[in-house]
C-alpha cells in the first residue's frame, strides 16, 4: 500500500499495467515491484524447486524471489527481477514456475514431500536404471523445478554491442561513486561512471539523510548532472558492470530500453566492453538475511529493502509491520516508517545491550524472531524473548537485517579472493585483486555516508593521479556518519526450516547435512546442496551458507573460505553478448565481380570460406544439377568455358630476391624462373606436410605473381609474412595481396584461344604465349593480365583485369563462349574437370599429406633448403607406410564411390584394423562416361589395378574397385598444349 | 586481454592470433640433425609464470609479434615485433 | 574492340542519412600500396618527399600535401591516394596498383564516432584518435583501414568483395544509434 507523501515517484503520471492478467496501476518512477506492493500484492512468484510461495525480498538487482516474465512471443523476457523492471504504460508481466495459477499451484505438493526432497536426493534417488536418467527423470525434474522460459520464437528485440574507452571506470554511482567521478573528472581524466539503477544515488535515493543540508537524493541528482555537463565524463545509468578482466578489460550490460513499451528499433540491451587505464569499484553493499522458520513468506524481506521501498517508492508491505536486526542501521528502517506513519508493531534487535535508535515504536532487545507464520503471505511473527518465552505478533511485513555484505564480485574476478574482517563479519575485497582497479565506499566495508564520500573522493583523485593528471581531493560535504555496530547472528535456532537460499530452496538444514555427508569444502558444498548457484549466484545468501558451514565442521569463516566469485555480476542475456553477430552479421560476405551475373542466371551460389561460387550455371530444360554439371564439363572438353577464379589468393612480389625468397617457400626452385614464365609451386608446413600448392609467375625481372587456393589464402599470407619477418627480413623484397585488385576468368576449352583472339586488341598465338606462359595484354584499351594455365587438362588460360571492369569482361567473355558452343561453368564442373585430372585440392591436401603421398616428391628441390623440408625426409613420413594418392574406378555392379569411403583389402572386413585408406573426391565424369575417385590408399603406387572393397558404413555403400594412376584423362596432357 | 603492438599501440586481443612459443624463432640449420629438428618442432616447456609466445596482428597491421607474458598473472611485460629480431 | 565499363565496389549505392551519420561510398582515387625493402626506409621517406612533399608516414599516420595523401596501411606498408607512382620509387619499394581493391565508405555527422564505436574495437574518441590519424582494425568481422578525415568524419576502406558486407555493418549499426537518440 502506498504511505501519502512518500517517495519519489510521480503521483500526476499514473501507468497501467498488468500481472498475471489482472490490471494493475502505477506511477511514473515505479518498478514493477513497488507498484505491485502498493496494490497490496505481495505473493510474486514460486520457489524453484518446492514451489512455496514467495514475495519481494530485495529492491535491487540481487533479488532472488521476485523473477517474472515480461511480454510474450517473440518478446517475451523471462527472469526479470520485478525490483529492477521499470513501469511502463502497458507492461504485461507474469509469475514464473506455477501451474495453474500463482495462487493454486499443483507443484506445491513438492512441499509437502520436502523431507524427502533435501540436499542429495536427486543424486541419490535417480541412480538407476541408468537409462532413465536422461529419459525420464531429467526431463520431469527440470520440468517441476525451473523459472522462466523462453518462447522459442527468434528474438524480436534488437540488441547491440560496443566499445568504450577511458582513463579512469568507476563503477557505481552512489556516494562514493559520485564523489570518485568528481574527483577524477575535475583532473581532465576521461571518465565513464556505470550506475545499475535509472539514476545516481545509491542508497541515497532510499535513506532519509542529508548530505551537503539537503536531502541525498538531491544532492546526487544535482552531483549526477553537473558530471553530465562536463565533456569528459560520460554517465551510464542503467548499466551493469558484470565483469573484470585483463588488462583493464571491463564488460557492462546497458539496459537501454527495457523502461518503454516499444523500442521503435532501438536496441533493448547494448553489451558494452569498456577498457579503463583504471578502475574504482563502489559497488556498495548488499543486506543479508538471518535464517529463521519459515523466512521465505512473502512479506519478509531485508531490513534495507523495505527503507528503500517507504523512502522511495512510498510503499509498504502492509498495515503492521516489523524489524528485526542484529546493527544499528535496522533500527533506521523502523524510524522512517514510524516517523512516516506507518504501525511499527515491533524493533527487535539480537543484541540486549542496543540501545533503541528508532524512536517511539515497541522495542525488543536481546529477542530474536523465530518463526513467521502465513502461507500465501506473512500474517505474523513469533519472538523469542530473552528470558525464553515466545510471543506472536501480527504483522503483514517483517524487515530483517544481518548486516551488510560489500559487494566484492568484481574484485574477485581475476582469481583473487576476498579477506574477511571481522570487524563487520564480512569479506572485503583483497588489496591490488584486479590490477588498477582499487575500491571505495561501502564496497569495502565503509558504511558510513560521510565516509563513502571522502573514501570516493580520495580513489578518484588517486586513480587519475597515477595516470599523470593534476587531480585533488574535492571537498567533501557533510553527511550522516552513524556508527554500524553489528554482532553477528546468521541463524535462529529451532524446528522447521530455516531458508538460506530462497532462490534455489536451500535450508539450514542442507548445509549442515552436507556437512554430515562430508561436503565440507565450500565448493563441495554449493554443487551438493545448489546453494549460490542460479541468477543471483548467492548474492544474498552465501555469507550466511558459509557461516553454517564454518559451524558445522567446527572452523571460522575466514576458514572454510568463499567459493568463486565469476563473471557476470547480474545475468547477462546471449543476445547481448552476442548482439552484431546474427544475421549477415555472423561472418561477412566475400562477392566476386561476377556475382550479380551468376545470380541472375539462377546459379544456386555455395560458400568457399566467406565467398560465394557458382555451383552450376543451369540452362532450361535441365532438372539435375547432374545435367548442368556434364553439360557444363562436356563443354569445356569440347569447346570453351567460363570460370570466375578470382577468388585464388593473389600475392604480388617485388624485389631482386623475390627468387630466393621463393625458393625458401616453395619446395621447388624459383629464382631460375624467367620472366614471362609461370611455374607450378607447392608448400610445406614446417613440420613437412603440404601446407598449400599453386602456380607462381614472373611477371617482369621485378615482379612475381603467387596464386593460392581459396581455402588457404589467408593461412598463405600469414605465412609468408612469418617467413620473411622472422627469416627473411634482410631480403631486398616486399608483398601484398593483391586479391582484389584482380577480376580473374579462367577461360578453359579447345576454343580458348580463339575466343580471346576475339577479345584481346592484339591477337596471341603459340608462339607468343605458350603453355605456362604469362603476357600483358589489352582488352578495348584496358590493361590486362593473361596466364596459359590450366586446371582443367585443357588448353586454358585465365585473363585478369582490374576488379572494376570485372563484371563487364565477365560478360563478354560468356557472352563470347556462348557463340562457340560454350558457356559459364561453376564449382561443380570445375570439381569434375580437375578429379578427371587427378589434380589436387585441399580434401587431398588434408593437413596429413605430404609431398611424398601425393606424388609431389620429387619436386624438392635437392639443391636448397626451403621450410619443411628436413621434416618431409623424417623417417614415417616417406615409404610404404604412406597412404599415397591414388585414382579408382568401380569394377563392381555397385559404381558409386563416396568421398569419405574406407578402402578395405579385397575380402577383408571392413573394420578399422584393416583400414588401407580413403576417398578424398569423387565425381561421375561425363568425358568417361564413370564415376571416378581420388583416394589417398597405403602403398597406392604400388597398386595400380589391384581390386580393393570400399565400404561406406554411413551411407550403405559396399563395393569394389581398381586402384588407378590418378590421372584418368589425357595423361600424356597433349590437350593442354593442342 | 590486450597486448599494446609496437605499431597499432594498446589492442583488444581479439585482433591477434597466437601462433605458438617463440621457440620457433630459432629454426636449427638445415644439417643440425633429427633430435635438434624434433626439439624445435615439438617440444615446449608449459611453464607456470613467464613465458615468451608469438602472436600475429591478423586484424590489425599483419606484424608476428613476440609477447613476453606470465600464465599465472596474465600480466603482458613486453611486446616486440620478430623482425626487429637479426635474422637473415 | 570490346568495351569494358567500370563498376564501383558498391556499384552505384546512394549516399543515405541515417540519424546524425551521413554515409557515401567514395570512389575514383589512384590507390598504390608502397612497401619498404629492408634497410632502405630512409631512403624511400627522401625520395618520396622529393616527388610528393611528404616523406613515408608513421604508424597511424596521414601525410597530405595538396591533394596527394599518403595514409600508414600496416607493417611498413603505406597506401598512395591519388597520386602516381614515382619511377624512382621502384629500387627502394614495393610499388603496385591496388585502385580497384578497395571499396571506400565515408561517415560523416554528429553520429559517426557512436556508429563506428558499434563496431570498433579502438578508442576514437577525437583526442586518441585525431583528425589525420589512421588505424588497421577490425569493423565487425571485417578488416578495414580507418581514417579520421574530420572532427566528425571517418574514411572507412574493406576489401573490395566485402563492400556489401561492409555497407549492411554500418548502415546496421547507424540505425540502431539513430533509434536509441530518439528513445525517452
Amino acid at each position: 500500500m502506498r504511505v501519502e507523501g512518500k517517495g519519489r515517484i510521480d503521483r500526476g503520471a499514473p501507468l497501467r499495467f498488468t500481472f498475471d492478467g489482472h490490471t494493475h496501476t502505477g506511477f511514473e518512477g515505479d518498478t514493477l515491484a513497488s507498484a505491485l506492493m502498493a496494490d497490496g500484492v505481495r505473493l510474486m512468484g514460486r520457489s524453484f524447486k518446492y514451489h512455496r510461495p514467495r514475495g519481494v525480498t530485495t529492491a535491487g538487482s540481487e533479488e532472488p524471489n521476485a523473477l517474472v516474465t515480461i511480454g510474450s512471443g517473440a518478446r517475451q523476457d523471462p527472469n526479470i527481477r520485478a525490483t529492477t523492471q521499470e513501469l511502463y504504460d502497458g507492461l504485461e508481466a507474469r509469475s514464473q514456475n506455477r501451474w495453474p495459477s500463482l495462487g493454486f499451484d499443483v507443484m506445491g505438493i513438492n512441499d509437502l514431500a520436502a523431507p524427502f526432497l533435501g540436499a542429495g536426493f536427486y543424486y541419490k534417488t535417480f541412480m538407476w536404471p541408468k537409462a532413465f536418467w536422461e529419459k525420464l527423470y531429467e526431463p520431469v525434474i527440470r520440468r517441476a523445478a525451473g523459472i522462466g522460459a523462453l518462447s522459442g520464437e527468434a528474438p524480436g528485440d534488437k540488441h547491440e554491442k560496443a566499445f568504450a574507452f577511458c582513463d579512469v571506470l568507476v563503477i557505481g554511482g552512489g556516494a562514493a561513486g559520485l564523489m570518485a567521478a568528481l574527483a577524477a573528472a575535475r583532473s581532465g581524466a576521461q571518465v565513464i561512471l556505470c550506475e545499475e539503477d535509472r539514476a545516481c544515488g545509491g542508497r541515497l535515493l532510499a535513506e532519509v539523510e542529508e548530505v551537503d543540508g539537503q536531502p541525498g537524493a538531491d544532492w546526487a541528482a544535482a552531483l549526477e548532472q553537473q558530471l553530465r555537463d562536463m565533456e569528459n565524463v560520460r554517465v551510464m545509468t542503467r548499466c551493469s558492470v558484470t565483469g573484470a578482466y585483463d588488462q583493464g578489460t571491463y564488460g557492462a550490460l546497458e539496459r537501454v530500453a527495457h523502461h518503454v513499451g516499444d523500442p521503435k528499433g532501438a536496441p533493448v540491451e547494448c553489451f558494452w566492453r569498456i577498457h579503463a587505464k583504471r578502475a574504482v569499484l563502489c559497488a556498495g553493499a548488499l543486506e543479508r538475511p538471518i535464517a529463521f522458520r519459515d523466512n521465505d513468506r512473502p512479506g519478509v524481506m531485508m531490513a534495507g529493502a523495505m527503507r528503500a521501498y517507504l523512502n522511495r517508492w512510498g510503499v509498504v508491505p502492509g498495515k503492521a509491520l516489523a524489524v528485526f536486526g542484529n546493527n544499528d542501521n535496522a533500527h533506521r528502517t523502523a524510524r522512517d516508517l514510524q516517523e512516516a506513519g506507518v504501525h511499527v508493531a515491533a524493533l527487535i534487535d539480537s543484541r540486549a545491550d542496543a540501545p533503541n535508535l528508532a524512536g517511539d515504536v515497541p522495542y525488543y532487545a536481546g529477542a530474536q524472531v523465530s518463526r513467521a507464520f502465513g502461507r500465501q503471505g506473512l500474517e505474523a511473527i513469533q519472538i523469542r524473548l530473552p528470558n525464553g518465552k515466545v510471543e506472536r505478533l501480527q504483522v503483514q511485513g517483517l524487515g530483517v537485517s544481518g548486516g551488510w555484505n560489500p559487494s566484492v564480485h568484481l574484485s574477485c574476478h581475476m582469481n583473487t579472493r576476498p579477506v574477511w574482517d571481522d570487524g563487520i563479519a564480512a569479506f572485503v575485497p583483497g588489496k591490488d585483486a584486479v590490477p588498477g582497479m582499487s575500491v571505495a565506499g561501502a564496497a569495502r566495508g565503509r558504511f558510513s555516508t560521510a565516509a563513502c564520500l571522502q573514501d570516493g573522493a580520495e580513489a578518484g583523485q588517486v586513480a587519475a593521479s597515477a595516470l599523470g593528471f593534476v587531480a585533488e581531493v574535492p571537498q567533501v560535504p557533510e553527511a550522516e556518519d552513524a556508527p554500524y555496530r553489528l554482532r553477528r547472528l546468521w541463524t535462529v535456532p529451532g524446528k522447521g526450516r530455516a531458508w538460506l537460499d530462497f532462490q534455489n530452496d536451500v535450508t539450514v538444514k542442507d548445509v549442515t547435512q552436507a556437512a554430515q555427508e562430508n561436503f565440507r569444502s565450500v565448493e563441495h558444498m554449493k554443487r551438493y546442496t545448489t546453494q549460490g548457484m542460479a541468477p543471483d549466484q548467492g548474492k544474498n545468501s552465501n555469507i550466511g551458507a558459509l557461516a553454517v558451514l564454518a559451524d558445522a565442521t567446527g572452523r571460522d569463516i575466514p576458514e572454510t573460505g568463499t567459493t568463486t566469485y565469476r563473471p557476470p555480476f547480474v545475468p547477462v542475456s546471449i543476445a547481448a553478448i552476442g548482439a552484431g553477430a546474427e544475421g549477415k552479421g555472423y561472418a561477412p560476405e566475400r562477392f566476386t565481380t561476377s556475382h550479380d551475373a551468376s545470380v541472375s542466371a539462377k546459379a544456386p551460389m555455395i560458400e568457399a570460406g566467406l565467398w560465394y561460387r557458382p555451383s552450376y550455371v543451369p540452362r532450361d530444360g535441365e532438372k539435375t544439377w547432374r545435367q548442368s554439371c556434364d553439360r557444363e564439363v562436356a563443354m569445356v572438353r569440347e569447346h570453351v568455358g567460363i570460370c570466375d577464379v578470382s577468388t585464388l589468393g593473389k600475392i604480388e612480389l617485388q624485389g631482386p630476391d623475390v627468387g630466393q625468397f621463393l625458393d625458401f617457400i616453395y619446395v621447388n626452385g624459383f629464382s631460375s624462373l624467367k620472366p614471362g614464365k609461370v611455374r607450378y609451386g607447392l608448400m610445406l608446413r614446417e613440420d613437412g606436410t603440404v601446407m598449400d600448392d599453386g602456380t607462381c609467375a614472373r611477371l617482369d625481372d621485378n615482379t612475381w605473381l603467387m596464386t593460392t587456393t581459396t581455402a588457404a589464402a589467408g593461412q598463405v599470407m600469414t605465412h609468408l609474412d612469418w617467413a620473411q619477418q622472422a627469416f627473411c627480413n634482410k631480403l631486398q623484397m616486399r608483398f601484398v595481396s593483391a586479391t582484389e585488385q584482380w577480376a580473374q576468368f579462367a577461360v578453359a576449352g579447345p576454343k580458348s584461344r580463339d575466343l580471346l583472339n576475339a577479345l584481346l586488341d592484339a591477337p596471341i598465338d603459340d608462339a607468343s604465349l605458350p603453355y605456362m606462359g604469362c603476357v600483358s595484354v589489352t582488352v578495348g584499351g584496358i590493361a590486362a593480365r593473361l596466364f596459359r594455365i590450366s586446371f582443367s587438362g585443357e588448353h586454358a588460360y585465365e585473363i585478369a583485369v582490374p576488379a572494376r571492369y570485372g563484371a563487364s569482361l565477365f560478360d563478354h567473355l560468356v557472352a563470347l563462349a556462348e557463340e562457340r558452343g560454350g558457356g559459364a561453368y561453376g564449382m561443380e564442373a570445375l570439381n569434375v574437370l580437375r578429379i578427371e585430372k587427378g589434380f589436387v585440392t585441399h580434401a587431398e591436401i588434408n593437413g596429413t599429406a605430404t609431398a611424398f603421398d601425393l606424388g609431389y616428391g620429387r619436386m624438392i628441390s635437392p639443391k636448397k633448403d626451403c621450410i619443411g623440408k628436413v621434416m618431409a625426409a623424417r623417417p614415417g613420413l616417406v615409404g610404404e607406410g604412406r597412404q599415397q594418392l591414388v585414382g579408382l574406378r568401380p569394377v563392381s555392379a555397385i559404381k558409386e564411390m563416396p568421398a569419405g569411403a574406407h578402402l578395405f583389402d579385397d575380402g577383408a572386413e571392413p573394420v578399422r584394423e584393416n583400414d588401407q585408406g580413403y576417398v578424398t573426391s569423387t565425381c561421375f565424369s561425363p568425358t568417361l562416361g564413370e564415376v571416378r575417385a581420388l583416394a589417398l590408399v597405403r602403398n597406392g603406387r604400388a597398386r595400380h589395378g589391384e581390386v580393393l572393397r570400399l565400404v561406406d558404413h554411413l551411407r550403405g555403400v559396399d563395393m569394389r574397385c581398381e586402384v588407378t594412376d590418378p590421372v584418368a584423362f589425357d595423361p600424356e596432357g597433349g590437350r593442354l598444349r593442342g | 586481454m590486450r597486448l599494446t603492438c609496437p605499431n597499432c599501440g594498446e589492442r583488444d586481443i581479439r585482433e591477434f592470433t597466437y601462433q605458438g612459443a617463440a621457440s620457433m624463432l630459432d629454426r636449427p640449420d638445415p644439417e643440425a640433425g633429427p633430435e635438434a629438428w624434433h626439439a624445435y618442432l615439438h617440444l615446449r616447456d608449459n611453464p607456470a609464470g613467464v613465458t615468451r609466445d608469438l602472436w600475429h596482428h591478423g586484424c590489425g597491421c599483419g606484424a608476428w609479434l613476440v609477447v613476453t607474458r606470465d600464465t599465472v598473472t596474465h600480466a603482458v611485460h613486453a611486446v616486440e615485433l620478430v623482425e626487429a629480431r637479426d635474422a637473415g | 574492340m570490346v568495351e569494358l565499363k567500370a563498376k564501383s565496389a558498391l556499384g552505384g549505392q546512394s549516399a543515405v542519412q541515417i540519424g546524425a551519420v551521413r554515409l557515401q561510398e567514395v570512389e575514383g582515387s589512384k590507390l598504390s600500396a608502397i612497401a619498404p625493402f629492408a634497410g632502405v626506409d630512409a631512403k624511400l621517406s627522401e625520395a618520396m618527399e622529393l616527388a610528393y612533399g611528404f616523406g613515408f608516414p608513421e604508424p597511424g599516420q596521414v601525410l597530405q600535401k595538396g591533394q596527394a595523401r599518403c595514409v600508414w596501411f600496416g607493417h611498413r606498408q603505406a597506401l598512395l591516394i591519388a597520386a602516381t607512382p614515382d619511377e624512382t620509387l621502384a629500387e627502394l619499394a614495393l610499388i603496385t596498383d591496388q585502385s580497384d581493391a578497395w571499396c571506400s565508405v565515408s561517415a560523416v555527422g554528429a553520429a559517426a564516432e557512436d556508429v563506428l564505436a558499434r563496431l570498433c574495437p579502438v578508442d576514437l574518441h577525437l583526442r586518441a584518435f585525431p583528425v589525420g590519424h589512421t588505424a588497421r582494425c577490425p569493423l565487425g568481422h571485417i578488416n578495414v583501414s580507418l581514417t579520421r578525415v574530420a572532427a566528425d568524419g571517418f574514411e572507412i576502406m574493406a576489401f573490395r568483395s566485402m563492400a556489401a558486407s561492409l555497407w549492411h555493418e554500418v548502415t546496421a549499426a547507424a540505425e540502431l544509434v539513430a533509434a536509441r537518440a530518439a528513445l525517452p
